[in-house]
């Protein structure tokens, strides 16, 4: 192995790069992969297989080598698992070999490959079952894995993902997809060509002339056309899926240590020219270093200069070799071609491979380049649906019949010979179809041989042999995906580029069949092995899952707020920058005693308008609604078609065919499309209109004795008095000209008043409130103080006091299940069985002796004796300031009857004793409710 | 309740644009936004703005659904039913903020966010745009653009169309 | 069959492993069985072993349209755990964790259940709630269960996010240290070649195309091998299960969706418990083989096409690395899809079909893995004795009617 002075069209000899492998120092130039640079210097071995630990050296060039996996640092960023044939030379770069240790050529573990008649296919499987899996377990866990992958975070990994669009995406730029991008961009198409390598031309250099033009010199000049038609193209991009409607998702790599770039591309129609990859032979010690695959070393030789050897055996099966062969001989190879068709063939040589053995003759030599023909890259047309069909001339799947949006040219098409490739894509380019060509070459099928004797390899990263084909077909592992799965061939990171053919091949030799009847595993997205980075980009940290945030919270900062994530919004859960147990009870005494004053902004206002808005509202909703009047306000329940509560709120009618629903403040998006799902489903959509108001107007709620003191001091207009305003009905008025909802609603209990003003005026609203409630020793609070407030109360949170089986009866609204007449949404639910049975959880309060703590929220009710079992769980439970004793509330099975008695509480294997109450602890008369 | 307001970056208002390499991004204050839901609101005197329109005007519609509208910078109107017109219509002038990105790099950007093209048009300008429901249309002149989008949401989208523009 | 046994490997490494024998037989279709079951995955395999285990019912037919355990059973993220809420649901999912306890001796095939645990993160104060209802729930319903700290969760998962900025830090977890993962090849072939051991015959590319009926009661199948009688017949189809129910004449409350899942390159351990975090939507495990292995929320568009899409691949694979930043750099190698059976509780259906002698074992939805003990032992029960299970009484058809609903949403971890 070493690199010739004359050779390497991609390589740049005035650009030398230093690197490490193993440990050890070598040199390449700029344009190297890590294998081409480490075959210069020499480097024969260079992995080790995953089972048996054996040596492993270069087979390919690019994406097909199963063996070269190195973990690679560059300052200071490591990156496990890289593959070394398509990992671009950088400067520093330090490899080492995974599942390895200490080198690749010294590992511990190749040992184990003595033991390999122990450890074949599947023997996993029949052992280990006593005593227990467990005992082995770890054992295998710490073997297996390749690379392994540091614990840190790398900071600017990040992924780039980008939509896109073209007319015709051109997948692969050898010389069939480098004429068909030329052509559809001279025709005027937006055309983009994705290549994966950094210089593109495919294995087009290995061919001397094209079009009477040198290689490099026409590869050239086709980019150039392609850039002045105005085409794009992306190196260093695979295009690694093909998804619904012409969406095919590529890579785009860069510099080592940056993300990759996603690019998400919506073709109007893609040409496939990804080539066909080089296929293994069978043989004895045919995964020995030093077997290699015979395209790439023609590939190593004309694109980095690099000669595998000056001496070679090669053992071809077709036609196509003669090319790779006279331009291997031409570079200074000395080469001796034998049959591989010929029985007894094996690879001679201890840890690297020293020639061939057949017949009784050796045939010395440093490297084994083989080939049983090339494979089709036809992945992405698998992806997209389409079919496949067996070429016996080639001994080949290929695209078979039409897709919409997808033809495939050259020799991923099974077009070997350049000049029918050049046809197709000229076609192609123009968006025709052209049918495939017989091929020149011809083809003697040479397939694994089932009972011929030395270890023969299959996969030769999961180590799986001929051998273990043939015990999968004694045991009957006979179907395609039985025996990947069986015997692991095809599941290593290769995802069995070169392993599935042979591994088909064998099995139907086995099975007596054909290969096309054994048929092929499922092709499956990535290609090629991405990084799980490009899936996630810039949804990160605080774009991830984003929170809304308050127009108020620059204000809610001002004054020490503590913002606590509710609903998937930013809120105030208390002020302060001391120990928020101390502020929330301050908060919540201080709202009881005077008032205090909360930012509900994010409470859901959609409006419903139109000439139907009044019966629509009554059949979404579980309460009668069409006896409310305009200016009145009325507590409901919206329930799932299985009468489950979805969501509670209030309506307000504004006018005859106008209403306001205040949902949950994390329930809008789901409220909204509930809305528009039933405005669409059984009415009519022209009578009735939906409208999201909840980022128009901001909600300032002043709760406590002192809030209409609070609203007197604020110069209104309006009358807020109690006979003017009473309880549940609202006002509309202006503040300093602009207009302002106040409703009357209260979650606390108290006397509380709900101002809304749109968005833009409620710094102003907001400072003007709390200036005057300061006055009078009432100051903003937060949603830990209200939650203690309406559980005072016994006024349900959904989701919170209730779950997937709450139906509004179990909350002690049963009248309209009773009475209402017209139809509403859930109602039919709410009369099975289940819906009646008196053992139904309900919400009941439940206390404890005074002076005791709390509940712990989510201990269960449960029966007394034994077969103990839960009667239902505590939802909600506080410290109440202002009763200066706990409150709890809870859903416990038939509780309304049990009002009185005791229960044990059990959590974590403690019992507590509890009295089951009512559920509201406060004022039941409502007498601070109506002040 | 766990105490995040460390993990939030305060909110900044945009009051000077915010440059970006060939694209810069400000806000826009406009007279007035109104939703207006109908059976025939798409059939107006005002100029209907669909993708890839370019707006010129100082009053025009955005085309949002086959019975709704944005009416940008019109006339006060009543809210609520309006049952001679046969339309809805809520004043959102505060619900949504609009942002206006401009520049040679401004598509590129967005095509970050959202899978748009200029030769893909569509009949409304509602879309999602990194995750975020947002109306986008062009404005003025063809490498302009505006974005109204949720008002809650403003500070993420800026941080969106912030990290995108550092892409190159 | 050829016993399983390290002495026998040991053996059969010095002879050239010739002496191994078919782990099942390929026969062709009788034309009558005593029972016939359609879908040769887990829950079918399994309810044609318990069939002729516990009930001596050997004349039996699995029939599989495509090749055995191909569908969802070869498709799964192999989680294996009985976390869930209601009593119901404990008695059979842990009945099933039981069952998998001692399956590979059972068996005589190593299912490799690897009981390191599960657990479920919580990211809030409301979160920890709910965790503290599920653990309180578990406990009560005897089932393992432990509460973590954020502390001990860091220790035993040092991968997670807990980095100061993380989007959703970690209050907690809950645990369920008999939960963990098991090889779902291994789990078909194993009840495969127990039933064929005993009798079965398993005939695979044999699709159903129609049930026949006689005065309305089942008693046989068209398939595209034949028709074929029986007295019994149970269908074991899961995401077909609408398809199949079509052709029977009733309907069922199912939607099938496309799920996906999806796994790494092999790496060095360093992760040993299997984790969901509901923040995220996303669950991970790591194989025995080292490739991470993880999945996600549902492709929500109703598709038999066991294949999904990007935007669902970005949210699952994104919340991940959100979840574990030091994956970033850790390579995706493949991903795939099945179809999911999702019932409006997520709660499976077991029992009678409304159709005399068709009977049903459906509707897992994304949680069939772990419940194949159980639901091939419930089905198996069923038809041999005519009578529900104690156990699978509660997951009766018609349950949809009366409304005893058993809903699980929560505790399937992943939104529906």
């Amino acid at each position: 192995m070493r690199r010739l002075d004359d050779k390497g069209a991609v390589i740049d000899r005035a650009k030398p790069l230093n690197f490490t492998f193993d440990g050890k120092p070598y040199q390449g130039f700029a344009g190297d992969t890590l294998a081409s640079a480490l075959m210069a210097n020499g480097v024969r071995i260079v992995g080790r297989s995953f089972k048996y630990h054996r040596p492993r050296g270069f087979w390919g060039a690019w994406v097909d080598d199963p063996n070269a996996i190195m973990s690679v640092t560059l300052n200071g960023i490591e990156l496990p698992n890289c593959l070394a044939t398509t990992t671009y030379l950088e400067n520093g770069m330090e490899a080492r070999a995974v599942n390895a240790w200490p080198t690749a050529k010294h590992d511990i573990k190749g040992g184990l490959d003595l033991f390999h008649r122990f450890l074949g296919a599947g023997f996993y499987y029949k052992t280990f079952i006593w005593p227990d899996w467990h005992l082995f377990e770890p054992m295998i866990r710490k073997m297996a894995g390749l690379g392994a992958v540091t614990p840190d975070h790398l900071d600017e990994f990040h992924s780039d993902q980008i939509h896109d669009h073209c007319d015709t995406l051109i997948i692969g730029g050898g010389a069939s997809g480098l004429t068909a991008a030329r052509v559809a961009a001279e025709a005027g198409q937006n055309v983009v060509l994705v290549d994966d390598q950094a210089q593109p031309g495919g294995s087009s250099y290995q061919t001397g002339t094209i079009a009477d033009t040198a290689a490099a010199d026409w590869i050239a000049a086709q980019m150039a056309a392609i850039k002045t038609a105005g085409g794009r193209v992306l190196h260093q991009t695979t295009a690694y899926g093909v998804y619904d409607h012409g969406l095919i998702a590529c890579v785009e790599n860069g510099a080592f240590g940056t993300a990759p770039r996603l690019w998400r591309i919506r073709a109007g129609r893609a040409v496939l020219a990804t080539g066909a990859i080089d296929r293994p032979l069978t043989f004895a010690g045919n995964d020995k270093p030093g077997v290699m695959s015979l395209f790439a070393s023609a590939e190593y030789l004309v694109r980095y200069g690099v000669l595998a050897s000056d001496n070679a055996v090669v053992l071809a099966n077709h036609s196509m070799a003669k090319e790779a062969v006279a331009t291997l001989t031409a570079a200074g190879m000395a080469i001796t071609q034998i049959d591989p068709d010929t029985p007894g063939l094996k690879a001679g040589g201890w840890q690297v491979t020293n020639g061939i053995s057949v017949s009784g003759r050796h045939h010395p030599s440093d490297v084994v380049l083989a080939t049983s023909g090339l494979t089709p890259l036809v992945h992405l047309w698998r992806h997209a649906g389409g079919k496949l069909t067996w070429d016996d001339a080639r001994q080949a799947f290929l695209p078979d019949g039409q897709l919409s949006n997808m033809q495939a040219i050259g020799a991923a098409n099974g077009t070997f010979d350049l000049n029918h490739a050049l046809d197709e894509a000229q076609a192609a380019g123009l968006g025709q179809s052209h049918p495939r060509q017989d091929t020149s070459h011809h083809l003697t099928p040479v397939w694994p041989k089932p009972g011929s004797k030395g270890r023969q390899w299959i996969d030769f990263q999961h180590d799986v042999t001929l051998k273990d084909i043939e015990v999968a077909a004694r045991e009957n592992y006979v179907s395609v995906e039985h025996l990947k799965r069986y015997t692991t061939l095809g599941m290593a990171s290769d995802q069995g580029k070169t392993s599935n053919m042979a591994g088909l091949a064998a099995m139907a030799t086995l099975k007596g069949a054909t290969i096309p009847e054994i048929g092929t595993t499922t092709f499956r997205p990535p290609f090629v092995p991405i990084p799980l980075e490009v899936y996630h980009g810039a949804k990160t940290k605080q774009l991830y899952h984003p929170v809304k945030r308050l127009v108020l919270e620059a204000r809610h900062r001002d004054a020490d707020a503590a913002l606590c994530e509710y609903g998937g919004w930013l809120r105030p859960g208390w002020y302060g920058n001391g120990a928020a147990a101390d502020h929330i009870r301050d908060e919540a005494m201080t709202a009881r005693t005077t008032a205090g004053i909360l930012d509900g902004s994010p409470l859901g206002k959609i409006e419903v308008m139109g000439p139907d808005a009044e019966a629509f509202v009554n059949f979404v909703f579980y309460n009668t609604m069409t006896t409310l009047k305009p200016g009145h306000i009325r507590y409901g329940f919206l329930l799932t078609e299985g009468g489950i509560v979805y969501d509670d709120g209030v309506v307000s009618r504004i006018d005859n065919d106008r209403f306001l629903i205040s949902c949950s403040s994390s329930h809008v998006d789901g409220v909204r499309s509930l809305l528009e799902n039933w405005r669409q489903d059984g009415n009519n959509p022209d009578r009735i209109f939906i409208h999201d108001l909840t980022m128009q107007w901001a909600t300032i709620t002043v709760t406590g004795p002192k809030a209409r003191d609070i609203l007197n001091g604020l110069d209104l207009d309006a009358d807020v008095s109690a006979d003017a305003l009473p309880h549940m009905r609202f006002i509309e008025t202006h503040h300093q000209g602009h207009p302002l909802r106040i409703a009357r609603v209260s979650f606390s209990g108290d006397l509380s008043f709900e101002l809304s003003i749109p968005s833009r005026h409620a710094p102003n609203l907001w400072d003007k409130v709390t200036a005057v409630a300061g006055t009078m020793d009432a100051h903003p609070i937060g949603i830990e103080a209200m939650s203690i407030l309406r559980a005072e109360k016994g006024y349900i949170m959904v989701g919170k006091d209730t779950d997937g089986e709450t139906m509004p009866q179990d909350v002690g609204f049963g009248i309209p299940r009773r009475k209402k007449t017209n139809a509403f949404v859930g109602d039919r639910s709410l009369h099975t069985d289940k819906a009646n049975v008196p053992s139904r959880k309900v919400l009941v309060g439940l206390s404890v002796p005074h002076g005791e703590p709390p509940l712990v929220t989510g201990a269960h009710v449960v029966t007394d004796g034994a077969n103990q079992r839960s009667l239902g769980y505590v939802t909600s439970s506080y410290h109440s300031p202002f009763l200066s004793r706990a409150i709890a509330l809870g859903m416990i099975e038939g509780a309304v009857e049990r009002v009185g008695d005791e229960v044990t509480v059990w959590h974590d294997g403690s019992n507590r004793r509890a009295r089951i109450v009512s559920p509201c602890f406060l004022d039941p008369n409502g007498e601070r409710l109506h002040a | 309740m766990r105490d995040d307001r460390h993990l939030w970056t305060p909110p900044k208002p945009l009051w000077n644009p915010l440059a970006f390499k060939d694209a810069n991004l400000c806000a826009v204050t406009l007279t007035r936004q109104s939703l207006i839901s109908g059976t025939n609101v798409r059939k107006a005197d005002l100029p209907l703005i669909e993708w890839p329109d370019v707006a010129k005007d100082a009053t025009y519609r955005l085309s949002l659904r086959r019975d709704r509208v944005a009416e940008i910078n019109g006339d006060i109107r009543p809210e609520g039913w309006n049952a001679t017109k046969g339309e809805a219509c809520s004043d959102v002038s505060d619900g949504y903020t609009v942002l206006q990105l401009k520049g040679r790099a401004a598509l590129g950007i967005l095509k970050r966010g959202t899978e748009i093209s200029l030769e893909h048009p569509s009949a409304s300008v509602a879309r999602k745009l990194f995750g975020l429901d947002v109306w986008l249309y062009r404005f003025g002149v063809e490498d302009q653009f505006r974005i109204h989008v949720a008002r809650a949401y403003d500070e993420t989208l800026i941080a969106h169309l912030t990290t995108a523009a550092q892409h190159r | 069959m050829s016993h399983y046994s390290a002495f026998r490997l040991f053996r059969e490494g010095l002879r050239g492993q010739k002496g191994w024998t078919p782990a099942w037989r390929m026969p062709a279709p009788k034309p009558e069985y005593d029972v016939i079951i359609i879908g040769g995955g887990g829950h079918g395999l399994a309810t044609a072993y318990y069939l002729a285990k516990q009930h001596g019912i050997k004349r039996v037919a699995v029939l599989e349209k495509g090749w055995l355990g191909g569908g969802n059973t070869g498709r799964n993220t192999t989680a294996i755990r009985s976390n869930y809420f209601y009593p119901e649901s404990a008695a059979l999912y842990d009945f099933s964790v039981r069952l998998y306890e001692g399956l590979s001796r059972d068996l005589n095939y190593n299912v490799m259940f690897s009981q390191r645990g599960m657990m479920v993160t919580a990211h809030s104060e409301h979160d920890l709630e709910m965790a503290t209802r599920q653990y309180n729930a578990m406990r009560i319903n005897g089932i393992d269960a432990e509460m973590l700290t954020a502390a001990e969760v860091r220790a035993r998962v040092p991968l997670l996010n807990f980095r100061a900025d993380a989007r959703h830090p970690i209050h907690g977890a809950v645990s369920q240290p008999r939960g963990g993962t098991g090889r779902h090849d291994a789990v078909a072939w194993g009840y495969a070649r127990g039933a064929d051991t005993r009798g079965v015959d398993i005939i695979q590319n044999c699709e159903v195309l129609g049930i026949q009926k006689e005065a309305g009661r089942a008693t046989g199948v068209t398939t595209t091998r034949g028709d074929i009688r029986a007295d019994r017949i149970g269908a074991t189809v899961a995401g077909h299960s609408s398809v199949l129910a079509e052709l029977a004449g009733f309907k069922l409350p199912i939607h099938s969706y496309a799920l996906q899942a999806f796994v790494s390159e092999p790496i060095k351990p360093i992760l040993d418990t299997v984790v969901l975090c509901p923040a995220f939507g996303t669950y991970v495990s790591q194989s025995d083989k080292g490739g991470i292995v993880f999945g996600g929320g549902l492709d929500r568009i109703p598709s038999y096409g066991q294949r999904g899409n990007m935007p669902v691949q970005e949210d699952v694979v994104g919340a991940l690395v959100e979840m574990m930043p030091a994956l970033a750099k850790v390579k995706l190698l493949r991903h795939w899809g099945g179809i999911v059976d999702v019932t409006p509780d997520s709660s499976p259906i077991i029992g009678p079909s409304g159709v005399e002698g068709l009977y049903l074992n459906c509707g897992w939805g994304t949680g069939g893995f772990k419940a194949i003990p159980a639901g091939g032992y419930m089905l198996a029960h069923l038809m041999a004795t005519g009578q529900h299970h104690d156990l699978s009484r509660p997951f009766d058809l018609d349950r949809f009617t009366t409304g005893r609903l058993i809903d699980e949403s929560a505790a399937s971890g992943i939104a529906h």
